[in-house]
C-alpha cells in the first residue's frame, strides 16, 4: 500500500514536470507580435478596460472605440468586470499589462490607488495608457480624455439652480464611485455657494441594481417630501422613468435631473418625465481615446489632458441631440 | 416558534425605535414603499426557503430574473404579443430550473458550481443579446402585471401574499411539506422510506426557476424596461434573510414566515438608513453590523432557553 502511494506521488511529480516544461516551451515559441512597417512601436490589440461593463452607458462609447480602431487598422477588445468589482478590474488590468499583444490600454478607472501600480508597469513596458471618464490624481498616465467630473457636477448644480430658482430643497442619489462622488461633491458645493438659503438633503446611494435604486429613491422621497429636485448622478437613473411617471401622475412635483444619454433617458426627457439629463458624448471620447493611443504608439506627442463638454439635454433640444449623435 | 417570536420582537423593537427617531418612518406612504419593494424578494424567498429546507442551494435566481425579463422584453420589442412573450419567458425560466435540478441531482455536480455557472450563462446571454441596452416601452396590458395598484399597494404585494400562503400551506400542512423537511434532514433515510427524493429535489429547483421567471416579468412590467441588473444581489439577500429567519444551510429546518421576518428586518434597516441620513459610505457597514447583532442576540436567547 505504501509502495503504491509512493508511485502515485512520483507520477504526480512527473506529470507536473511535463506540464511545466510544456508551459515553458509554449512561452518560448509563442511569437510576440512584432511591429511591421506600420510605424507603431507595438502591434496587437487596443483594449478598452472598463468596470460595470453591463451598463448600457457604454454602448455609444464602444461604437466610437470600434470605429476608431477600424480606422487605424487595429484589433480592439472591450474587457473588465460586468459589475462593480474593483478587484476583478485590477486582475484584468494586470493581465493586460502582462499580455504580449497589448498595444494600448484605454482605462475607465474604478480605483486610482489600486491601478497606479499597473499604470507604472504599463509605462515600463512601453504600453500606451490613456484614461477616460475620470482623471487620476497621480497624472502618471500618458493622457486623459473625458468630462471633468467636477465640471460635470458643477454643470448639474448650475442647472439645478436655474430650474429651482434657488428655492426649496435639493438632493442627490448615486452609486458610491470615484466619478459620481466627484460630481455630487461639486454639485452640492456649487449650490451651497450660489443658493445658501436652499435646503440640502444628504445624498443617498444604491447597490447598482434597478430594485435597489427604486427602493432608495422611494425612501428618499418619503424622508424628504419637500424636495424640489433630485439629481441622479449615475446612468442607472434612467431605469426609474416609469416609477417617476407614476409619481408625477399622483401629484409629485419634484424634478428629476438624470445623467447620461441612453435611449431610455432620452425618451424620458422627450416624454417630460425627467426635466433633463446631462450627457457625455462617449462616442467622441472613446473615438479620440483610440486616436490618442495610436498616436502614442507611433511616438507622436499628444495633449496631456483633453476635456469634453457635458451636454445639457432637455425637451427643447433632445431631438436635435439624438439627430446629432446619430451622425458619426 | 421561539426563533420566529424572537425575530418578530427584534422587528418590533426596531420599528418602535425608528418611529421615535424619524417623523416619516411610521407614515402610511413609507410603509407602502417599504412593503412594495420587499414584495419582489418575498416571492423569491418563499420558493427559495423550500429549496433550502430540502437541503439544496441555488445561486442562479438573479440570472433567471434577468434572462426572463430580457427574453420577454426583446420579444415584445420585436413585435411579439405580450401574452405570447410572457409564457415563453416563463418557460425559459422553468427550463433553467429543470437544468439546474438535473445537473445537481442527477449528474451530481456540486450545487454551488452548477448554479453559479447557470447564473453566469444567463447573465452573459442577456448581455450578449441586448449589448447591455435595456429593451423598453412595452404594451399597456403588459404593464398592468406590475403597475396595477390595490388600496395604494402595488399588485406585486398580492402576488407575494398568494405565493407565501400557498407555499406555507404546502410546507406545513401537506405530506409534500413533510417530505421536503425529511429530505433536508436526511436524504438517504427519506429515500429508503420510498420517497423519490430526486424528483422532489428537481421539482424544488423548477419551483425556484419558475418564481425567478415570474419576478423577471413583474419587474420588467413595473419598470416598463428590462435590465440585466434588475435584481442584482437578490439571491444573497434572500439567503441571508432565510438564515436569519431560522433556515439552516444544511437543510431540514426553517420556515417561510421566519425568512419573511428576516427580510422585513433587512428592508426596515435599509429604509431607516436613508430616513436617518446615514452617510452612504457607512451604510453597508451599519446594515451588516445591525444584522449581525440581531442574529447573535437571537442565537443568545435560544442558547439560554436550551440551558
Amino acid at each position: 500500500m505504501a509502495g503504491l502511494t509512493k508511485w502515485k506521488n512520483w507520477i504526480q511529480v512527473i506529470f507536473l514536470g511535463v506540464f511545466l516544461a510544456g508551459c515553458a516551451l509554449l512561452t518560448e515559441t509563442t511569437p510576440t507580435p512584432q511591429p511591421e512597417k506600420t510605424g507603431r512601436k507595438r502591434e496587437g490589440t487596443y483594449y478598452f478596460l472598463a468596470g460595470n461593463n453591463a451598463d448600457p452607458f457604454y454602448k455609444p462609447g464602444l461604437e466610437g472605440f470600434q470605429a476608431a480602431a477600424e480606422k487605424v487598422g487595429m484589433e480592439w477588445k472591450f474587457v473588465g468586470p460586468m459589475d462593480l468589482n474593483k478587484n476583478e478590474q485590477m486582475r484584468v488590468f494586470e493581465q493586460l499589462v502582462s499580455a504580449p499583444d497589448t498595444a494600448g490600454i484605454f482605462w475607465y478607472p474604478m480605483d486610482f490607488n489600486a491601478g497606479e501600480v499597473f499604470i507604472k508597469m504599463a509605462k515600463e513596458k512601453g504600453i500606451p495608457l490613456v484614461i477616460g471618464a475620470a482623471d487620476s490624481p497621480f497624472k502618471t498616465r500618458d493622457a486623459f480624455i473625458g468630462v471633468n467630473d467636477e465640471i460635470f457636477g458643477t454643470a448639474a448644480g448650475a442647472w439645478a439652480q436655474e430650474l429651482t430658482g434657488c428655492k426649496g430643497k435639493v438632493g442627490a442619489i448615486a452609486l458610491v464611485q470615484a466619478n459620481t462622488d466627484a460630481r455630487i461633491a461639486a454639485y452640492f458645493k456649487y449650490l451651497k455657494e450660489m443658493c445658501p438659503e436652499m435646503g440640502f438633503a444628504e445624498r443617498v446611494t444604491h447597490d447598482g441594481s434597478v430594485a435597489s435604486a427604486t427602493a432608495a429613491l422611494e425612501a428618499y422621497l418619503i424622508a424628504n417630501p419637500d424636495l424640489s429636485l433630485i439629481y441622479f448622478a449615475d446612468g442607472s437613473g434612467a431605469q426609474q422613468a416609469q416609477i417617476w411617471k407614476e409619481k408625477q401622475a399622483v401629484g409629485l412635483k419634484t424634478m428629476f435631473l438624470a445623467t447620461d444619454a441612453t435611449p431610455l433617458a432620452l425618451q424620458a426627457v422627450k416624454d417630460g418625465i425627467f426635466v433633463g439629463t446631462i450627457g457625455q458624448d462617449t462616442y467622441v471620447e472613446e473615438y479620440w481615446g483610440v486616436m490618442l493611443l495610436d498616436a502614442l504608439n507611433r511616438g507622436i506627442r499628444v495633449p496631456d489632458t483633453l476635456y469634453l463638454a457635458a451636454s445639457k439635454i432637455d425637451k427643447s433640444n433632445v431631438d436635435e441631440y439624438i439627430a446629432r449623435t446619430a451622425t458619426k | 416558534m421561539w426563533r420566529i417570536a424572537g425575530l418578530a420582537l427584534i422587528n418590533i423593537a426596531f420599528i418602535a425605535l425608528l418611529s421615535v427617531s424619524t417623523p416619516y418612518f411610521m407614515t402610511r406612504g413609507n410603509w407602502v414603499v417599504l412593503i412594495d419593494n420587499m414584495a419582489i424578494e418575498a416571492i423569491a424567498l418563499s420558493g427559495y426557503t423550500l429549496l433550502l429546507i430540502g437541503g439544496r442551494f441555488d445561486l442562479s435566481p438573479d440570472g433567471v430574473v434577468a434572462a426572463s425579463g430580457i427574453a420577454a422584453g426583446l420579444l415584445m420589442n420585436r413585435g411579439v404579443e405580450w401574452y405570447i412573450a410572457a409564457p415563453i419567458a416563463l418557460f425559459l425560466a422553468v427550463a433553467i430550473g429543470l437544468i439546474n435540478g438535473i445537473v445537481v441531482i442527477k449528474a451530481r455536480i456540486n450545487g454551488l458550481i452548477a448554479t453559479l455557472t447557470t447564473w453566469w450563462i444567463m447573465v452573459g446571454l442577456a448581455l450578449g443579446l441586448t449589448k447591455a441596452l435595456s429593451p423598453f416601452g412595452f404594451p399597456e396590458a403588459y404593464q398592468l402585471i406590475g403597475q396595477t395598484r390595490l388600496l395604494g399597494f402595488r399588485i406585486i404585494v398580492i402576488y407575494a401574499i398568494v405565493t407565501v400562503v400557498i407555499l406555507s400551506l404546502i410546507l406545513h400542512f401537506t405530506p409534500l411539506g413533510v417530505h421536503i423537511y425529511a429530505m433536508g434532514g436526511n436524504e438517504e433515510a427519506t429515500r429508503m422510506m420510498g420517497i423519490n427524493t430526486h424528483l422532489l429535489g428537481i421539482g424544488l429547483y423548477v419551483l425556484v426557476g419558475f418564481l425567478g421567471g415570474f419576478i423577471g416579468l413583474v419587474v420588467t412590467s413595473k419598470m416598463n424596461a428590462a435590465s440585466v441588473m434588475a435584481v442584482d444581489g437578490m439571491t444573497l439577500r434572500i439567503i441571508a434573510a432565510s438564515v436569519i429567519g431560522g433556515c439552516g444551510l444544511s437543510g431540514g429546518k426553517g420556515s417561510i414566515i421566519g425568512g419573511l421576518l428576516g427580510l422585513l428586518l433587512m428592508h426596515i434597516l435599509g429604509n431607516a438608513i436613508i430616513q436617518l441620513g446615514v452617510s452612504p459610505y457607512w451604510q453597508k457597514a451599519v446594515l451588516g453590523g445591525i444584522l449581525l447583532t440581531a442574529a447573535l442576540s437571537e442565537r443568545l436567547k435560544l442558547s439560554k432557553r436550551s440551558v
